[in-house]
């Protein structure tokens, strides 16, 4: 019962082939064999040096070249409510280090970080108030690295680093010095002899003492290595 | 010079050989397409299409295979693809099942002709598979194992599927082309 009914299967073909189509197209007019042509591998090599030619061009210009560099490294800022240490670690690029000395202090009470002034972390009492706030940034426009000691704006030299200016405010100390590449400013508080420990320790990462340290209350030289 | 050197030629660039290619088969392809699509203009986009779409995929074609049967499989999927994204088709052939269009005598060339003509319109009745079985069968002449090349079945499975498509065919020329039944039994 497969088989198609042969006498109406003979009458289907027959009466079909007195079927009148309209005249076919020339299609190969229609359809020209260049204009279905693949890109090969030679116009693809074409185009992926043009492309190289293209990409030196640009690099070769400073000024692009900087361009783009800024672009691919700029950070991207998390949203306000998101900031937290390893946030603040990321956009600034540079070690935002926690002082070994006293580690009870544990992690910052809040961090902020700006373009223009860098990280600050702040630990604060069970009150809110700060105790010590920590500022690290990269210097401006070196090689005069530049910052505000009591409303007067202080020069720190560059070749003098782990110099630091100590500061008597009316409740505590400012201490500000520069590392290689950037500079460090300390407001807190505490004992001048904690505030010195806390300072070594962020910079040099280790915890030093400072029993034997003759620290002027102007200015000392902090022991490194 | 045969299908196979002619597409081993157009593989390699040879804008001859698939002009060639073009000139052998676009009758069938051409009437294949006007027959599902019912329009000169359509089928002419739907037999370029179809080409287009052959040429792109020469690569993968093993040419001992022959290529008309290929060639028409992809007409019908274009056509098909056409009639279902155009609703043209499905529209007018709604409109036709509601009032079949009367074929007169006078307007074809000869008796034959209109006789054809009525049957085309009878098959337009039928569902897409049932109308692609009996084009590529009985209106372009295929053989039965060419028709399971381009309809991608056993040859087994042409067979079963005509025989359904014929029975379908007779019960819409007896209830709607009783012209067609008498002509055919006289």
């Amino acid at each position: 019962m497969t088989d198609p009914d042969p006498d109406l299967e003979n009458y289907v073909r027959n009466t079909a082939r007195h079927l009148s189509y309209p005249p076919t197209p020339e299609l190969k007019r229609t359809v020209p064999p260049t204009a279905l042509r693949r890109p090969t591998t030679l116009r693809l090599l074409q185009t992926a040096l043009t492309v190289c030619v293209l990409l030196v061009m640009l690099l070769s210009t400073p000024d692009l070249r900087n361009l783009l560099w800024q672009f691919s490294t700029a950070p991207t800022s998390p949203a306000a409510n998101d900031l937290n240490l390893q946030n603040v670690r990321q956009l600034a690029e540079f070690d935002s280090r926690l002082p070994i000395s006293f580690p009870v202090l544990g992690t910052p009470t809040q961090v902020i970080f700006q373009d223009n002034i860098g990280a600050t972390l702040i630990w604060s009492n069970a009150s809110g108030e700060s105790r010590l706030e920590v500022q690290i940034r990269e210097p401006v426009n070196s090689p005069s690295a530049r910052t505000w000691i009591n409303y007067r704006q202080a020069d720190l030299d560059s070749t003098a680093n782990n110099v630091i200016e100590v500061v008597q405010l009316p409740n505590g100390y400012r201490l500000v010095w520069r590392t290689v590449g950037l500079i460090y400013q300390l407001d807190t508080d505490l004992p001048l002899n904690v505030v010195l420990r806390i300072a070594s320790s962020l910079t040099t990462g280790a915890d030093i003492s400072t029993d034997g340290l003759q620290c002027s209350r102007r200015q000392a030289q902090l022991c490194i290595g | 010079m045969s299908d196979a050197d002619l597409i081993v030629q157009a593989r390699q660039g040879d804008g001859t050989a698939w002009e060639a290619l073009i000139q052998q088969h676009q009758t069938a392809v051409f009437r294949l397409a006007y027959l599902m699509l019912g329009d000169a203009d359509d089928a002419e986009d739907a037999a370029q299409e179809a080409f287009i779409r052959t040429y792109r995929a020469l690569g993968s074609f093993d040419e001992t295979r022959p290529l008309r049967p290929w060639l028409l499989h992809i007409t019908a999927n274009v056509a098909r693809n056409r009639r279902r994204a155009i609703g043209r088709y499905v529209g007018a052939l709604k409109r036709l099942l509601a009032h079949p269009e009367p074929v007169s005598h006078a307007e074809t060339e000869s008796f034959q002709q209109w006789e054809a003509q009525l049957l085309w319109q009878a098959v337009r009745q039928l569902s897409s598979a049932d109308q692609e079985i009996i084009y590529l069968r009985y209106f372009l002449e295929l053989s039965v194992v060419e028709t399971a090349d381009a309809l991608q079945v056993a040859p087994g499975t042409v067979k079963s599927r005509l025989h359904r498509a014929l029975h379908h065919l007779r019960t819409v020329m007896e209830r709607d082309f009783p012209t067609l039944v008498t002509e055919r039994t006289t």
